[in-house]
Parts: C-alpha cells; sequence; structure tokens
C-alpha cells in the first residue's frame, strides 16, 4: 500500500455493511477506518462491555464432593441474561434511593433423593425472570443420593476486564479485507492447483472462469498464491475491517457492538475531558 | 443431557493408524493379568507361602541342655495369619474391627499380621505337641498380596472398604506412611562370573561365584596369579590352593584333579604349577588338616580343626549345590569348572564374562528382603530363648514355648527396618515413603530398581544402556546427576520370574539324557556340552542344540512355568565346548516374544480377536508356547525382528509390540521416537511432578501434604499405554491451545504467557491440601493434655484473634477460613519445664500447646477425630488452599518442555486466528531448535485435529501417524496442512507477517509454586549464638549477601553497602574493651559502671562495634585458655 492510496481512501466517509446475523453471531465490514481503530472495537468487546454474572455465593449446604471454591467458580461462571440498564453498573454508586439494584438474586435449592443426579443451570431459581441462565443445560455437579446443595448468589454487573466470565463473546475477531486480484490472461482454467491448494475452499472455477466464491472466508494463507504465483495476488485492504464476533448469550450480538462503541466514545469524552483538565490545570 | 457412567470410553473414540499385524489386544491382557506391581506382590506371596517355611527348616530345632535331660522344640509348622494387631488397650483388632489399610492410614498403625508356629516337645522319652499355636512375631503385610484383607476383593468392595479401586498395591503401611520396597539389582546369585584384574602391573583372573541357598549367601573366588590357583572360601582366614581344596573334597589324585578340570594339555599345564607346588599334602585327611589349621579353630584339637574343615566344606562351600557330605564331588567338580574358566580366560580363550549384562543380574524383591530380617530376628529370638528357657528351667515346671516368647522382637525388626529402610549398616535406602504426586508417579515408583553400586565412583559401564536391558529395563527413565543409570525402572513388557523347584526340573533334564557329572565317561568330559541347572553343574549332552530343544518344548507345551529359561552358548573360541544353562530361579527379569516358525508369527489374527473378546487369556497363549518369556540368557539363541514386515526365515521371535520396551512414565509420551532423547528423559523425571488426581480416595485420606488438579483432562493425544495403566482415570494435565509466537519479552528463556482469560475460567487450577496432626499425651501424675479453645490465662497465651475459628472441643469448625498465623488445633497441656512453677504454684496452672498454620492459609476441609495407638486422642485437621496460576509457577508439555509462567496476559491482547482461536499459551519459538522436540509439533497438529474432528488420537511411538497423515487429516478439516494458521496481533488488529504454528498441546502443571517458594523479609529472627540472621523461608530467613555478591560489591566500590550488608544489618554488636590489658569488660548496672573482669572498675574501657560472631570466637579462645588481646586506639 502507497502513502499516496492510503490518504486517498481515508478521505471517505466511515460505513458499516452486515455481512451475517444471527442470534449469536454477527459479521460486520467496516469501511474506511484503520484496522487499529477497528481493534479498538474488538478489544472494547472483550473485555469492556459489561454484563451480569454470579459474583458472590452464599453457600449453605454443601454435601457434594466438589468444594465450595470450585462450586462458586463454576457458579460464577455461567453466563446469565442481562437485562440492559436494569442492573448498577460497577462504576454507579448505588448510594441515592430510587437507583438502580446493585445485584440480581437467585438461589440453587437441591437434593438428590433416590439415585444420583446432575444439577443443571436450569435449577438455578432467579427472583427476576430477567436474569436466568443463558443454557440450562450446563453442568454444575453430580450429587450421590442424600447428597444437596443450598446457595444464595448475587449477580453483579462487570466487565471482562475484571474477571473472563463478564466477557459477553466467545469469539471477538477484527481482520483487514481480503483482496484476491486473479490475473485474466494466463490461466489456463483447468489445472485447479490454486483451487485444491486452498483449505478453505475459497477458489472454484465456474463455467470456464477462476471465480472467488467466498472471500470472506478467506485467512490469507497465501497457500493458492504459492501454487499458482504467477495468476494470484493475495492481499489486505488496510482501510475495511471484518469484525465478527459470537455472543455467549447475556446479550444479543447487535447490542453488544452498540455498547462497544457506546463504551469507545465513553473512553474518549473521559480522555478528552481529562484532556481540558490538564490543560486547565497549565494554564 | 445427564450422563450415565462417569468417563468416555477412550478407545471408542480413539483414532489410530491402521496397523497390519496389531497386537495391542495381547499387550493389553498382559497389563491387565499381571498388574503394574506384579512383581513385589508376586515375591511377597513367594515368602509368604515357601520363603518362611525353608527358614523355619533351617532353624527347625531348639535345643535346650538341662542337668537331667534334653529338651528338644521342634517347629513343625510356620504360617502367617490374616491381618491382626493388638490395640494399646489390649483388645485384638482385625478386619472385622477396622483393621483395614484405609483405617491404617489414618490413624497411624502398621498394617501387620502374626506369624504362627506349631511346637512339639520332645523331653527324654516324651513327645508331645503344643495344644495352640504360638505367636513369634508379627510381620508388616503388603497392600493386595495373598494374606492382605483387599485380596480378591471387586471394585465395589474395594469402595466400600475406603480404597482406591485402582490402587496397584505392592507396599506397606508402617505408623500410617506407605513404604514402598525398591527393587535392588543385584549380581545373579549362583552364576559363575569370570573376570580379569589388573592391579599395578599383576595380572589377577578371578572367577566368582555367589551362592544362595535359603538365607545362606556365600562368596566364593577362585584366584589366579601367576600361575598359582588359590580358591576363596567363607570362614577360613587364608586362600586355599585348589589342589588342596579338591583333595579335601575327595579328588585325591593329581590326575583326578586335573581330568575333572579338562582334558586339554595346554590347560592342564596351567595347572602343573598348583598341583606340583603343593604335592606334599597328598590325602584327603591332610587336606583337611590344612584347611582345619586355617578356621577359626586353629588352636583347638586335631580332630575339631577336622571337622570344622569338614562343616566349612559341607556347608559353606556353595550351599546351593547342596548342604552335606553327599555333595562333596558334585561341589568338587563345580570348583573345577570355575578354575577351567579362570584358565581359559588367561589363555585368552574366552571373554570376560560382562557384569553389566542382565543375565548376570536379578533383582532382589520384598520376598528375600524380608526374608533376610526375618532369619536374622528368628535366630536371635531363638538365642533369647534358649537362654530363657535355660535360666529358667530349674525353677519353672512350665516348658510351654508361648511362655517364653516375646513376640514383639521380630514384630519391632521388621517394623523398624520397613520405617527406615535400613537393612544391615551398609544397605540403607531399601525403602522409600511411596511417591503420591499423582497416580504415574506412584506406578513408577513401584517399579524402580535400584544399583547398590556406590553413587560417588564413576563406574560409567554400569550406568550405561546396555543392549541386555531391551525389554526389561526402560531405557528412557533415570534420574539425572549421581543416580543416573544407576536408579532403574521396570519396562512395561518386563515380567519377574518366580521360582519353580530345581529337583523337579532335574528330574526332567533326567528324562531327556542328561548324563549326569559322577557317572560321565571320559568321551563326556573330552567332546559334551555341559549342563548347568541354576549354577550347578549337573552333567552333559552329546548334542545340545537338540537336548535344549526337546527341553524348550515342555515350556511350549505348558507343562514347566514359562519362566524357565533353557538356552545353550556357543562360544566363540573353537576349542571351547557349548555350554547348556537351564535357569528355574526367581528374580530374572523376562520379556514376552511372539514364537515366529518358518518367518511367520504363530500369534495369528484369530489368536488376537479371540484376546480381544476375552475368549483367550495371555496365560494361554503362555502355555500354548505362541508367545514365550525370555530372559537375558536365552536371548543369545533367538533372532527378533522389531516389526512383522521385517520377518525372515531364520527369525525365531517377534516383538510382542514395538513400544513396550519403554516404562510407564516414557510410555505416556506421544511421538516420543520423534525427540531428542534426553527431552524424554527429562519429561519421564517431570511428568512424576504433574499435579493431577493421586488417588480416588480422597475422603479417606490425611496426607500430609498433596496436591489436587481442579479441571484434569484426558489428553487428546495419548499413547495407547496412557489408557492401559489407567492415567485417563487420574488424568495429570490439561489439554491446551499452544501457539509458538514470542510475546514480547514475558516469554523468553523459557516463560510462557498464559491468557488470564483462560485461567479465569479453571485452566491449571488445583487444590493444595496440608494435614495438621496433634495428640492429647497423657502423661504419668494424672495430668494430660485437652483439646480447647485455650483461656487467656494459660501460658504462651497466642491473643483471642488466632483462636477465632475454633469451637468449644478446639477444633474449626469446616469451611473455616484459616489465614497465616491462625490455630487450627487448639490444645492445653501442663506446663513443660519444673522451672515455671515460680509462676503457677497450682496443678491447674495449663499451657498452650495448640498447632498454628505457617506460611500458609486456606480453608478447613476436613476434621477426623480419632484414637491413634498409643491411646490417645488425636485430632487431624485437613486444610485447603485454592492454587490459581500465577506468575512464576511451573509448567510443563510431555516433550522436557518445562516453562514458568511469564504474564496473565489480558485477553484481549493475546494473538487471535481468523476463527478467533485465542491461545491459552504462548511459548516462544526458540525453545526448539537446540532441543530438538519434534514430537512435541506433531502433538499439536495431531491434537489440532483431534479436537476439530472431536476424536482422541493415538500418538503411540513407532505404530502412529507420520506427518504427511496428519497434514492430510487437517486439510481435510479445512486447515493449513502444516497446523500454522494466520494470526493477528491482538493490541492493534495487524496480521503478523509469518504464518503461526497453533495446535492442542497436553501440559502439566507441576508441583513447584511459586506460593509455596516465595519470601521476603526486612526485620526478623537471629540464630541464638551468632546473632546472625536465621537461614530459611521456614525460620523467615534472610536472604544471604554470598561471596559472589560481595565481590559485585567490592568491583563497584561501594564500601559503605559492605558494611551496612554485612555488620550494621546483621550482628553487630558494642563491646567494651580494657585498653590495660585488651580483654573484653561487661556493664556493672548496679554500680552503673563499665567493669574491667582484670582491672575493676578503675580500668579505662572503649566501645568497640564489633560482629557478635567475633565475640564468640574471642569467649571461645578464652575457654581454651587462648589469650585474645584487642589494642584499642582512637581512628585518626
Amino acid at each position: 500500500m502507497t502513502k499516496k492510496s492510503t490518504s486517498k481512501k481515508s478521505t471517505r466517509s466511515f460505513k458499516i455493511e452486515f455481512i451475517e446475523e444471527s442470534d449469536n453471531r454477527i459479521m460486520v465490514l467496516l469501511r474506511n477506518i484503520p484496522v487499529t481503530m477497528a481493534n479498538s472495537i474488538r478489544r472494547v468487546i472483550i473485555s469492556h462491555v459489561p454484563t451480569l454474572a454470579i459474583e458472590r455465593v452464599f453457600i449453605f449446604r454443601n454435601d457434594s464432593l466438589m468444594n465450595d471454591d470450585m462450586l462458586a467458580h463454576r457458579l460464577g461462571l455461567i453466563p446469565l441474561t442481562t437485562p440492559l440498564g436494569k442492573y448498577a453498573l460497577p462504576e454507579e454508586a448505588p448510594d441515592e434511593e430510587g437507583s438502580k439494584p446493585e445485584y440480581a438474586e437467585l438461589t440453587l435449592t437441591i437434593e438428590a433423593k433416590d439415585k444420583p443426579i446432575t444439577v443443571l443451570s436450569s435449577d438455578i431459581k432467579s427472583k427476576d425472570p430477567d436474569v436466568k441462565p443463558v443454557s440450562g443445560d450446563i453442568e454444575i455437579v453430580r450429587l450421590a443420593p442424600g447428597q444437596g446443595i443450598e446457595a444464595e448468589m448475587w449477580a453483579y454487573m462487570g466487565r471482562g476486564k475484571d474477571h473472563a466470565k463478564w466477557s459477553p463473546v466467545s469469539v471477538s475477531v477484527v481482520r483487514g479485507l481480503p483482496v484476491i486480484r486473479i490475473k485474466k490472461t494466463g490461466c489456463n482454467k483447468k489445472c485447479k492447483k490454486c483451487v485444491e491448494a486452498c483449505p478453505k475452499g475459497v477458489l472454484a472455477v465456474k463455467k470456464g472462469q477462476l471465480i472467488v466464491k467466498d472471500l470472506y472466508k478467506c485467512t490469507t494463507c497465501g497457500l493458492c498464491m504459492e501454487a499458482c504465483p504467477d495468476i494470484i495476488k493475495v492481499s489486505i485492504d488496510e482501510t475495511s475491517s471484518i469484525l465478527y464476533l459470537e455472543s455467549i448469550g447475556q446479550l444479543r450480538p447487535i447490542e453488544i457492538l452498540s455498547l462497544a462503541f457506546d463504551e469507545v466514545i465513553k473512553k474518549l469524552d473521559d480522555f478528552y475531558s481529562s484532556l481540558n483538565e490538564v490543560s486547565l490545570e497549565n494554564v | 443431557m445427564s450422563f450415565k457412567s462417569g468417563r468416555i470410553d477412550v478407545n471408542k473414540f480413539l483414532v489410530s493408524r491402521p496397523l497390519k499385524y496389531d497386537t495391542w489386544p495381547i499387550v493389553r491382557a498382559m497389563i491387565k493379568e499381571f498388574g503394574l506391581s506384579k512383581q513385589h506382590i508376586d515375591s511377597y506371596n513367594e515368602f509368604i507361602e515357601k520363603g518362611i517355611k525353608e527358614i523355619m527348616e533351617e532353624n527347625k530345632y531348639l535345643r535346650i541342655l538341662t542337668p537331667n535331660e534334653e529338651v528338644v522344640y521342634e517347629f513343625i509348622d510356620i504360617w502367617v495369619d490374616k491381618p491382626q494387631t493388638t490395640e494399646f488397650d489390649g483388645s485384638i483388632l482385625d478386619e472385622s474391627h477396622g483393621y483395614i489399610p484405609s483405617i491404617c492410614r489414618l490413624r497411624g498403625y502398621t498394617y501387620m499380621a502374626p506369624i504362627k508356629v506349631r511346637v512339639k516337645i520332645r523331653r527324654g522319652e516324651i513327645e508331645e505337641e503344643e495344644p495352640n499355636p504360638i505367636e513369634i512375631g508379627k510381620i508388616p503385610v503388603m497392600v493386595k498380596s495373598k494374606i492382605c484383607v483387599l485380596h480378591g476383593k471387586s471394585r465395589e468392595e474395594l469402595i466400600e472398604l475406603g480404597e482406591d479401586p485402582d490402587d496397584p498395591g505392592g507396599y506397606f503401611i508402617i505408623n500410617g506412611s506407605e513404604r514402598a520396597i525398591v527393587a535392588l539389582e543385584d549380581l545373579a546369585s549362583n552364576n559363575i562370573i569370570t573376570q580379569k584384574e589388573v592391579t599395578s602391573g599383576t595380572e589377577t583372573y578371578t572367577s566368582m561365584i555367589l551362592s544362595v541357598k535359603g538365607s545362606l549367601r556365600n562368596h566364593v573366588t577362585v584366584n589366579m596369579k601367576k600361575n598359582n590357583i588359590t580358591v576363596k572360601i567363607p570362614f577360613l582366614l587364608t586362600e586355599i590352593p585348589f589342589s588342596i581344596v579338591m583333595k579335601a573334597l575327595g579328588v585325591v589324585t593329581d590326575g583326578d584333579i586335573a581330568a575333572a578340570v579338562s582334558r586339554d594339555p595346554e590347560i592342564i599345564e596351567e595347572l602343573s604349577h598348583t598341583l606340583e607346588k603343593y604335592s606334599n599334602i597328598q590325602t584327603q585327611d591332610e587336606a583337611l588338616i590344612y584347611i582345619g589349621n586355617r578356621t577359626q579353630a586353629f588352636q583347638q584339637p586335631l580332630e575339631r580343626r577336622v571337622n570344622r574343615a569338614r562343616h566349612i566344606l559341607d556347608k559353606y562351600l556353595f550351599p546351593h549345590v547342596g548342604i552335606g557330605p553327599q555333595y562333596r564331588r558334585r561341589k568338587a567338580y563345580l570348583l573345577a569348572e570355575m578354575v577351567r574358566r579362570v584358565i581359559e580366560l588367561k589363555l585368552g580363550r574366552r571373554k570376560p564374562d560382562d557384569r553389566d549384562h542382565y543375565a548376570n543380574k536379578r533383582l532382589r524383591l520384598a520376598g528375600p528382603l524380608l526374608g533376610q530380617i526375618f532369619s536374622k530376628s528368628l535366630k536371635s529370638l531363638l538365642k533369647d530363648l534358649h537362654y530363657n528357657i535355660t535360666k529358667n528351667y530349674l525353677y519353672s515346671t512350665k516348658i510351654s514355648l508361648s511362655y517364653f516368647v516375646r513376640s514383639s522382637k521380630i514384630t519391632r525388626r521388621f517394623a523398624y527396618a520397613l520405617a527406615t529402610g535400613t537393612w544391615t549398616q551398609r544397605t540403607t535406602g531399601v525403602t522409600q515413603m511411596l511417591d503420591r504426586t499423582n497416580y504415574l508417579s506412584t506406578l513408577s515408583h513401584l517399579r524402580r530398581i535400584q544399583s547398590p553400586l556406590s553413587r560417588s565412583r564413576p563406574q560409567f559401564e554400569a550406568r550405561e544402556v546396555h543392549a541386555s536391558h531391551l525389554g526389561r529395563v526402560c531405557p528412557v527413565e533415570s534420574p539425572e546427576g549421581q543416580n543416573i543409570g544407576l536408579v532403574k525402572n521396570l519396562a512395561l513388557s518386563a515380567v519377574v520370574s518366580n521360582e519353580y523347584p530345581t529337583e523337579l526340573m532335574l528330574d526332567i533334564l533326567n528324562k531327556e539324557g542328561l548324563i549326569p557329572v559322577e557317572e560321565a565317561p571320559d568321551e563326556a568330559w573330552e567332546g559334551f556340552a555341559r549342563v548347568f541347572l541354576n549354577g550347578d553343574f549337573v552333567g552333559f549332552t552329546p548334542e545340545p542344540k537338540e537336548f535344549v530343544d526337546r527341553i524348550r518344548s515342555y515350556r511350549r507345551s505348558g507343562k514347566i512355568p514359562a519362566s524357565v529359561s533353557i538356552s545353550v552358548r556357543h562360544l566363540d573360541d573353537d576349542r571351547l565346548l557349548p555350554e547348556v544353562y537351564v535357569e528355574t530361579s526367581n528374580a530374572r527379569v523376562l520379556r514376552p516374544l511372539i514364537r515366529v516358525v518358518d518367518g511367520k508369527p504363530l500369534l495369528t489374527e484369530e489368536h488376537i480377536k479371540r484376546v480381544a473378546e476375552g475368549k483367550l487369556t495371555f496365560q494361554d497363549l503362555l502355555k500354548m508356547g505362541i508367545i514365550e518369556l525370555i530372559d537375558a540368557n536365552e536371548e543369545y539363541n533367538i533372532l527378533t525382528a522389531f516389526f512383522v514386515d521385517e520377518l525372515t526365515k531364520e527369525h525365531t521371535h517377534l516383538e510382542l509390540a514395538p513400544y513396550i520396551f519403554l516404562g510407564i512414565t516414557a510410555s505416556i509420551i506421544p511421538f516420543a521416537e520423534h525427540n531428542q532423547s534426553p527431552r524424554n528423559s527429562y519429561e519421564a523425571a517431570m511428568a512424576k511432578q504433574a499435579l493431577g488426581v493421586p488417588y480416588l480416595n480422597l475422603l479417606f485420606r490425611m496426607d500430609t501434604r498433596s496436591h489436587l488438579l481442579e479441571y484434569p483432562q484426558i489428553p487428546i493425544v495419548q499413547t495407547r499405554v496412557t489408557e492401559l495403566i489407567g492415567l485417563n482415570d487420574m488424568p495429570i494435565g490439561q489439554n491446551l491451545v499452544v501457539a509458538i509466537l514470542s510475546y514480547e519479552s514475558y516469554n523468553m528463556e523459557d516463560a510462557v504467557v498464559i491468557n488470564r482469560a483462560a485461567a479465569d475460567r479453571g485452566l491449571l487450577r488445583s487444590f493444595f491440601y496440608k494435614t495438621y496432626e496433634s495428640s492429647a499425651r497423657i502423661y504419668t501424675g494424672g495430668t494430660s493434655d485437652k483439646f480447647e479453645v485455650p483461656e487467656p490465662t494459660v501460658k504462651n497465651y497466642i491473643g483471642e484473634d488466632a483462636y477465632r475459628n475454633l469451637d468449644e472441643d478446639g477444633l474449626p469448625h469446616l469451611e473455616a477460613r484459616l489465614t497465616r498465623g491462625d490455630v487450627v488445633i487448639g490444645k492445653t497441656g501442663p506446663p513443660r519445664f519444673s522451672g515455671e512453677y515460680r509462676e503457677s504454684q497450682f496443678m491447674e496452672a495449663r499451657r498452650d500447646y495448640s498447632t498454628t498454620l505457617e506460611q500458609f492459609s486456606g480453608t478447613v476441609d476436613r476434621v477426623v477425630f480419632t484414637i491413634n495407638n498409643e491411646g490417645e486422642l488425636t485430632a487431624i485437621v485437613k486444610v485447603r488452599e485454592h492454587r490459581i496460576p500465577e506468575l512464576g509457577d511451573k509448567v510443563a508439555s510431555r516433550h522436557g518442555q518445562k516453562g514458568v509462567i511469564g504474564l496473565l496476559a489480558d485477553p484481549e491482547d493475546m494473538p487471535y486466528t481468523a476463527d478467533g482461536i485465542v491461545p491459552d499459551l504462548l511459548i516462544n519459538p526458540h525453545a526448539f531448535p537446540s532441543r530438538m522436540t519434534v514430537g512435541q509439533f506433531l502433538e499439536s497438529i495431531a491434537g489440532k485435529y483431534g479436537a476439530l474432528a472431536g476424536r482422541f488420537v493415538d500418538g503411540s511411538p513407532f505404530i502412529s501417524y507420520d506427518y504427511d497423515d496428519l497434514a492430510k487429516l487437517l486439510r481435510e478439516l479445512g486447515f493449513e496442512p502444516m497446523g500454522t494458521e494466520i494470526m493477528y496481533d491482538g493490541r492493534t488488529g495487524r496480521r503478523f507477517k509469518a504464518s503461526i504454528f497453533i495446535g492442542i498441546v497436553y501440559y502439566q502443571k507441576l508441583h513447584h509454586m511459586v506460593a509455596d517458594k516465595m519470601h521476603a523479609r526486612a526485620h526478623g529472627p537471629v540464630q541464638i549464638l551468632t546473632r546472625q540472621p536465621t537461614e530459611g523461608r521456614s525460620r523467615d530467613g534472610g536472604l544471604r549477601i554470598g561471596d559472589m555478591e560481595k565481590d559485585v560489591f567490592v568491583a563497584y566500590g561501594a564500601s559503605s553497602i559492605i558494611k551496612e550488608r554485612l555488620l550494621d544489618a546483621s550482628d553487630k554488636t558494642t563491646i567494651f574493651i580494657c585498653e590495660k590489658c585488651g580483654l573484653e569488660g561487661y556493664y556493672d548496672s548496679r554500680e552503673k559502671k563499665l567493669v574491667c573482669p582484670v582491672h575493676g572498675p578503675e580500668s579505662p574501657l572503649t566501645p568497640v562495634n564489633v560482629s557478635y560472631a567475633f565475640k564468640v570466637l574471642l569467649d571461645e579462645m578464652k575457654s581454651m585458655g587462648i589469650y585474645p588481646r584487642l589494642s584499642v586506639k582512637e581512628v585518626v
């Protein structure tokens, strides 16, 4: 990429294109921002988008073989659906009356009667219908007949920065948009070496023409280039990035994305205001 | 979604490279049938059943001579009962009362069983049997041996008894702690070993036999120095000329002696000197007198001397041939054979025997070792009995043996030996505390072999891997450092032989045409092969090859045990006759091989199938002669192929499986054949330090320290042996996503970067358990300790806060959080020293004897309250600490690649792939080029394939996938075939220029953790004598500025720092020196004056700053009568 082209393209305005969207995943194309800036969104998604997770566990009874410490840790890792704005963020002091509640209360009371059972996340009862385990199939512990567990859990809002349990995503990727250039002349379209070389099946021959079947699958590994160096050139478009994320389930992917933008803006605002403070002090 | 049984069947999901001829079911059947500590248990059982009776036979009679008559006690039977002991209050404790291994471990008991005898008393004409069996002592019981209560119990029953059903057994429980016997690697007994020694220019040729029979162990050595041949016999003061020994044994004429040695004139020529030199002694009687004069009895009457000589020759010369006069001739022939070998060695016809060859090695296991103790203690018991009965005979009408036997003698001897590992004064370290770090380390410990050779001397040959180790001793697993090559481990395929009676074997040999030595015609001596049975020269055979084949057919048809070895040795020199060796002895290390006839293995696919289905056992295959157990001697007669496709017409055997020559620990390394060999050795040592699941009966054990991995995982890439030995039920690590990538400098020099999010989610977390124990002693005088929360008035009261976790019974409640310095067990007792009476005149004055937590904080996990074997109340408290991986904790892959955690990196900073995979661990690429652990790369690719395909991958050495296979598998799943992927820097989002190698590698968390080691101090305790800071973390010691550190300051010229560190911050003290005499004065606090001990208060005293250690030196000199004088001058 030459300097000239970069400066030329950067004048174009920022654009988001949705490539793929479903209940738990989203892929968007961020046009006309540097990859580092797109990456800041990715980083914020992992560690700054707040969610609910069990932080305090009061164990009144635990006859299982699992130690209390381990049980509490496992409970903490259960993803909980997070009603946005309902609970106070860690930085919001719950001092005033009528302010948001600090935590959601959940309980787990279970006993194995006559045969061994596996305690699942669906056994957790919540006082707030908006807060419940994302999946009911998460195994917590096995209990032998006669064993039981009684525990009360408090779920707090938190951020991935403090513990991975508050991270809303399992996958969060930003990468430059691949660019595959195929020379029109010189390819005999029959050898298919490049098509076979690509493990992801990005290339295909269709109607006697070598084409890019699925650009977004390309990892830019360059194996096709090695197979046919004269015809194919793979590079990265430095001005466009693919952002792909998979939600664990506390929040919808689109919520995560918009919260991430909010968080970035908030961070920039904080930075801007602290800059102002510094400059005022210096005056 | 809930699952039924606990575990995935790994075999069902294991992807293996298809093999043409896969003998895996046979290996599996073999290990399943034999178990992993078979050698110990077999040996112990043999002792309980046979060995103990043999020792009794040696000491069958106890004769008491009284003035009136002779009383003879005859032991007619001896046996070991079921485990049983006497409780502190005298009651009998047996299985029904909870005398079982798990309770013994908890209560600190010794797990033992009574040895009982039946006695017949002969008194003149009267003969009567004692009505009841007499207990003469107790012998520690080997766990899972025949007499153990766990023997033959099903898994469910074992669980019911609080045992781990997968525990291998084969160890003892002494005072509650598990002691394993480490097998001693001895030189083979009863075998002739001929060697050449050169000491200061003179060559000595020696032939040596360690003759063992029952508890007798005697060395007989033939020495040939120049041309003089002498024999060294135990209990004789000097070496005896060969010809005289022969004459004493009844081979009188020179011609007969020479004929017994050889018919070869060249060899006889070598004898002539010895024969001629001592020709003055002609007859057997003269020879016996000659020998008798050289016994301890040399000053006694002639008759006694001669008798002594006879006794020595009959009992201590070659006891393995037989004890008694009827064996003299046989002994003479054996001695002549030794001489022949010495001469042949001298003439260069024969090579010296290889001491390091495994044919010349035997394992000394539990049976013979315990026999040694029993024989000694029994003799000493009989001596005591003799004394006591003789003494009391006149005063007592009772002559029952039970009245005199003190059974504690033998009991204590056994317990002492096993508890300390001291057998004789020279042999120590025979038993060790069983390693329970993880399941693998336990198994490995029970299969360890120790060489008795000295640690300090080089002995290079003895430490090297010998060709005969193949399949017997693991070539990989040995410690680094001074014990290298001396401490070894049994290979997976190794089987230790059990004894088959020599007499029965001799019958078979005779039936098959053995010509006995005594009846051998001249032509046999001239040209037939000699036959040795268990080291005894028994006869000749004209056609050794056919003879050996005939005997082998007995073994191959299951008529004699598979462990019998029959071999013929053709020596290099044509003039030497072949020698046939038949061995039925125990303690030889054998290995299984498949027989091959006409280039085809006898073990067919059909057999393998039937074994896999459980219709045929490994034992059956042995009996059918399809698989043979071969010892190192017989290996001379066979040609073995490693793989089926290597077989030719010449081959006689085929390796059972190519991967079973490794030991247990080395067997868990996947793709081990791709690694540089020392790396496998390092891993073999490291796997024993990995945290995992040490045992399944966690709730029934209170070990002083133990670790438990929170989320142990079955390795995705594993060897077949991993599943076989049960390591998949108690794994020792976790499957980590590993990228080979440097990360700033946080993973340089073998550090690794760990993803913090992974650690948050439970990666490499473990629990550390520590147990505190305290007993309430009962003192003479009616006072005793008491568990309680001490009142603030008791002496040594620590402070209310420290006791806050205790309930009224002095013990903490479960799940109580204890921090450093808190009391775990509250206990008070009477004050210890009489000096304290000044403060506490009353009897009820108490002192605090509480146990506190030091250098550690945790949660109370379990409390046991019991009575120990002294009858004292005992509290045992297990405290657990949750260990989350932190900076400095040690981890290692299975390829000798260890490292410490250098950074817990935030997940957003970690590199990621296009799919969003974030590695758990980053290892630096510099860890690979010089170490050449290619196995780790292959594991990584295989692991990646396994994870993507939802399969376990077989990485067994020599038979697993190669790189091309793995690349193809990975390619099919849409990944780059080399195992690399395009990755992005988490901090910038930019693509790395290079493709990054990323895959799944099994990592182990090793038990070296920062939490156990970190230490710092400012002020702190000092030593009493020198007033210098204490040393070591446990004493809150200082960090030493040593010589090297000092040199840094010297080089820098920082003299004030040296003075500050070495004096001001250490043991600086001010003393007062008398200016007149130069001695140290003191301060008289009553007069408020400085006083010189010589010149009194009037003399001028100067304060001087010195090191307190220096003051001690001055004092010590004064105490020795030296006058140290310090002359004091003003510093200008």
